[in-house]
């Protein structure tokens, strides 16, 4: 019985584990190129112990126009790559600038790397014809002259990524490689939104919710049960 | 308690906010001539790695496989607001001194302080000099000067500013050359319509109206502003359901707390 409590209590606390993904899906529903998270699943692996799964659902977002000839998506499987301080990301927000040193970077500052290492716009900054173009294979242009390149990669195991800020995903230097053209398109002036459903995510807040309820009423029944059993015996 | 949740929420909340003001910045200046509409944009908070509690009685005081972590977000902050230089609607006004450029190209305008500033707003006046200047009486530049006896001016689509004068004499005044920038969002608006050259946006490119990419200017027309009254009513309804949902989170949280709250009676 004594047992029977404490799992209850698991279940309340993973529970409000639980809220806090949703709660954080929720406020990112206008996040460029954020991919929501499923709250996490305990499960038994093969060697009949309990483990935790965290899964991100990489479903494509919604691709609206933005306007910007630095705006990009992806769509399709595929990941930008940027250089930050801790190494290099993989990221689908296509929210991109050019730096004041000239380099094209995310809203971090982080700079986007092509074939041949991060993308400058340099000299070309000044150039006659300044417009710039960027194919769907990721080819980047300004004017007439071809700059560069965006190296686009892919995830070999999507769900070992670890989640950094704005949208990026940390991951192992064996955990991506270059991405085939035929399988993204890059659509300039476009950015993805956030792939976050609300109905969805409501629908598993009151899940969540009433599970908690579940949980909190059964507490009650345990404790009132202990306490008919203390009471079993008494000396009046 | 369940607090992370509250916090990830109000960030939520905070950042619709901030989403209602851009748009109704933009609801504002609906009819700004030459006005660019703003655009706020949001990116996901950090990210901390949340130990899950063992799921065994017997488990419950040793330390929890590393698997048994997960990655808990937030919430959300704002990562810019950012202009979006797409063409307005190019709407006649009559004004002989009204000018819209149909293009990428902006006017210099040279600020009292000598430096050059940029306006896609060409509602020009004459100021007591007879020169040409913008309704905040800054100069446009190359400057443009009309004389007394001017009878009617013409503006040609490449900028060449002609004068008819009283006595039936066409004379050439100059030309008005217009500034493009590559990266024309990176631009810092100044107010009043007015734009700076910034590291981010690269040197202006000057160039004449009609050649390539700097588009034509139309004499007798204005630039109105790109706000688009449906898009942005579309923003603000999303903005608002996007505010209330994250309210929702809070009520879920609060019911949850005062749950935990009665656990003992």
């Amino acid at each position: 019985m004594v047992n029977g409590i404490y799992n209850v209590a698991r279940s309340l606390n993973t529970k409000v584990k639980s809220i806090d993904v949703l709660a954080n899906n929720l406020a990112n529903i206008n996040s460029t190129g954020f991919k929501k998270q499923v709250p996490f699943q305990e499960y038994l692996n093969k060697n009949g112990e309990i483990a935790v799964k965290q899964t991100t659902d990489y479903g494509q977002g919604e691709v609206i126009l933005s306007a910007n000839p630095l705006d990009l998506a992806i769509s399709g499987d595929g990941y930008f790559l940027v250089k930050t301080e801790n190494g290099i990301e993989l990221t689908r927000n296509g929210k991109f600038h050019i730096s004041d040193d000239g380099f094209m970077v995310n809203g971090n500052g982080d700079k986007v790397l092509g074939s041949n290492g991060e993308i400058s716009f340099g000299d070309l900054m000044d150039a006659d014809n300044p417009s710039i173009s960027i194919s769907k294979t990721g080819e980047i242009k300004i004017g007439e002259t071809t700059l560069d390149s965006l190296v686009i990669a892919k995830l070999e195991n999507p769900q070992e990524a670890i989640r950094t800020s704005s949208s990026n995903f940390a991951v192992a230097d064996d955990n991506y490689s270059i991405a085939s053209p035929q399988n993204y398109e890059i659509v300039q002036g476009y950015l993805e939104e956030s792939n976050v459903n609300p109905i969805l995510e409501m629908q598993s807040m009151i899940e969540t919710n009433k599970d908690y309820e579940s949980a909190y009423k059964i507490m009650r029944y345990l404790d009132q049960t202990m306490e008919k059993s203390n009471q079993i015996g008494r000396v009046y | 308690m369940p607090t992370r949740a509250l916090r990830t929420a109000a960030s939520g909340l905070y950042a619709q906010q901030l989403n209602v003001e851009v748009i109704s910045n933009n609801i504002a200046n609906v009819n700004t001539t030459g006005f660019k509409k703003n655009k706020a944009e949001f990116q996901d908070l950090m990210y901390q790695e949340v130990q899950i509690n063992p799921t065994q009685a017997s488990d419950a005081l040793t330390q929890a496989a590393p698997s048994a972590k997960i990655q808990i977000g937030n919430g959300v902050q704002s990562s810019s607001t950012q202009k979006i230089f797409k063409q307005g609607d190019v709407v006649a006004s009559g004004n002989q001194l009204d000018m819209a450029i149909q293009g990428d190209g902006l006017f210099q305008v040279r600020k009292s302080d000598g430096t050059i500033v940029y306006t896609r707003d060409g509602s020009f006046k004459v100021n007591s000099d007879g020169k040409l200047v913008t309704s905040g009486g800054y100069l446009l530049e190359p400057e443009i000067g009309l004389t007394d006896n001017v009878q009617s001016i013409s503006i040609s689509r490449d900028g060449t500013v002609d004068v008819l004068e009283n006595d039936g004499r066409t004379t050439t005044l100059g030309t008005i050359e217009l500034a493009k920038f590559m990266n024309p969002s990176g631009l810092m608006a100044l107010g009043n319509n007015l734009y700076a050259e910034t590291e981010a946006s690269g040197a202006p490119v000057l160039g004449t109206a009609g050649s390539k990419g700097f588009g034509e200017i139309n004499q007798g027309f204005l630039e109105s502003s790109n706000v688009d009254i449906v898009e942005e009513m579309v923003a603000m309804i999303t903005a608002q359901r996007a505010y209330e949902i994250n309210s929702k989170t809070v009520k879920t949280v609060e019911e949850m707390m005062t749950m935990a709250n009665n656990l003992k009676t």
